[in-house]
């Protein structure tokens, strides 16, 4: 589907062996260089090897994010030839949004990644005791685009296994970092109160990593339609308790 | 009677009632993101009793990279045997030594092997072999292994080695 889109070659993805891909390695001098010369199919595979592309991506307009990004290319992203500049002018923005982490992107931009962030995540196993390969974008996200994630977070729609994943990655975070960003430990807090048991799960798994007087407050009225987990959370109150008597 | 532990992710499993439904038996998230094959094997601990499901734990949880809770199942080896399933012996690399050879993986695995071994997975579920530890019961698991002398505390990975005593 991808190599339709992009001029209809079939390209090997590994953005390693394209010359485009140089900035990886270099300045971000030699990055914008590349970006200048970089030919459209370039830049669609560039992208797409950050994996900010739609995975479910089709022909039709309607699931093209860059089609609603700008509607009235409409199908320009098929390499229609009187539209191949404005095409690699699209897809350099997006690019350069890729690459900079500038904090002030359109919503559009953000939607863009967001979306492309959330499906990329829900392909990932949460496998307890072990990094998820989406933390580091994340926390970029976190860090470069917060007011434009708490907005999100807020209005977090999509599958359960979504939720459990956002709480899982906010886990490996120190708290003194949640919670400077309130919506972020707002977002675990109420994942506590998830109709899912794996979603309270992970939940309370947040508050076992960050311990202390917060997770004792937070599990202490803890309550679950799974039995096992409410003998869980009485076991790790048991260990806080423990814990804070020294 | 010998058992054969593996780490669960209780989201693919349907722990939420505490045992899964038969109809969860036919389902294939667990099949396709929980029992990931490597050259077509599956990795297990081999215990000789229930009680032993710790050592399991502790070979296990040594090879964290972050010190979290564990959800582990244990099988009848001879529900998997009687399904006609291998089952070879392979050294694990975990830092517990003297646990590296109680490692098993069930081998030469099609894609019907699979799905019998899921099923074995979930009968582990409902006859209730499943248990889950804690962050601390972990912790203390590690802790105890290191106090005997049976893993190295400079093996562990920085982020499980920093948060033991």
């Amino acid at each position: 589907m991808r190599s339709k889109l992009s001029g209809g070659r079939n390209r090997p993805l590994n953005y390693h062996s394209l010359p485009f891909a140089s900035w990886h390695h270099s300045t971000k001098k030699d990055f914008s260089t590349a970006l200048s010369e970089a030919s459209t199919t370039d830049l669609w595979n560039f992208i797409g090897e950050q994996g900010y592309v739609v995975r479910q991506m089709t022909l039709t307009n309607k699931l093209d994010p860059l089609g609603y990004w700008h509607p009235e290319f409409g199908q320009t992203l098929r390499h229609r030839p009187s539209h191949r500049r404005r095409n690699a002018d699209v897809l350099r923005e997006v690019a350069v949004s890729v690459v900079d982490d500038e904090p002030q992107l359109s919503r559009e931009v953000f939607r863009l990644r967001w979306d492309s962030f959330k499906q990329r995540l829900l392909t990932e196993v949460l496998d307890p005791g072990y990094d998820m390969p989406s933390e580091s974008q994340f926390r970029r996200l976190l860090d470069n685009h917060y007011d434009q994630m708490a907005q999100v977070l807020g209005d977090v729609i999509g599958p359960p296994q979504l939720v459990a994943r956002i709480v899982y990655m906010t886990s490996h975070f120190d708290f003194a970092y949640v919670s400077a960003k309130p919506a972020l430990l707002q977002f675990v807090t109420d994942a506590l109160s998830s109709s899912r048991p794996f979603v309270q799960r992970v939940a309370v798994g947040a508050f076992e990593e960050w311990r202390g007087s917060v997770a004792r407050d937070a599990l202490s009225g803890f309550c679950s339609s799974a039995e096992w987990l409410n003998d869980y959370v009485q076991r790790v109150l048991v260990e806080l308790e423990q814990e804070s008597l020294g | 009677m010998a058992y054969l532990a593996r780490k669960i992710v209780d989201e693919f499993w349907s722990l939420d009632d505490g045992v899964p439904s038969e109809a969860v038996t036919v389902v294939a998230d667990p099949i396709t993101n929980d029992m990931r094959t490597q050259s077509h094997e599956l990795s297990v601990w081999r215990i000789e009793t229930l009680n032993d499901i710790r050592e399991a734990v502790v070979a296990l949880t040594a090879m964290y990279t972050r010190l979290q809770y564990i959800d582990m199942v244990a099988i009848d080896e001879a529900a998997i045997l009687s399904r006609g399933l291998t089952i070879t012996e392979e050294l694990a690399l975990t830092p517990v030594v003297d646990l590296r050879d109680t490692h098993r993986n069930i081998s030469n695995l099609t894609a019907r092997d699979l799905g019998s071994v899921a099923i074995c997975v979930f009968d582990s579920i409902k006859e209730g072999r499943v248990w889950t530890f804690t962050d601390g019961e972990v912790k203390d698991l590690l802790n105890e292994a290191i106090s005997k002398g049976r893993l190295d505390k400079g093996a562990l990975e920085p982020g499980v080695r920093k948060k033991l005593s």
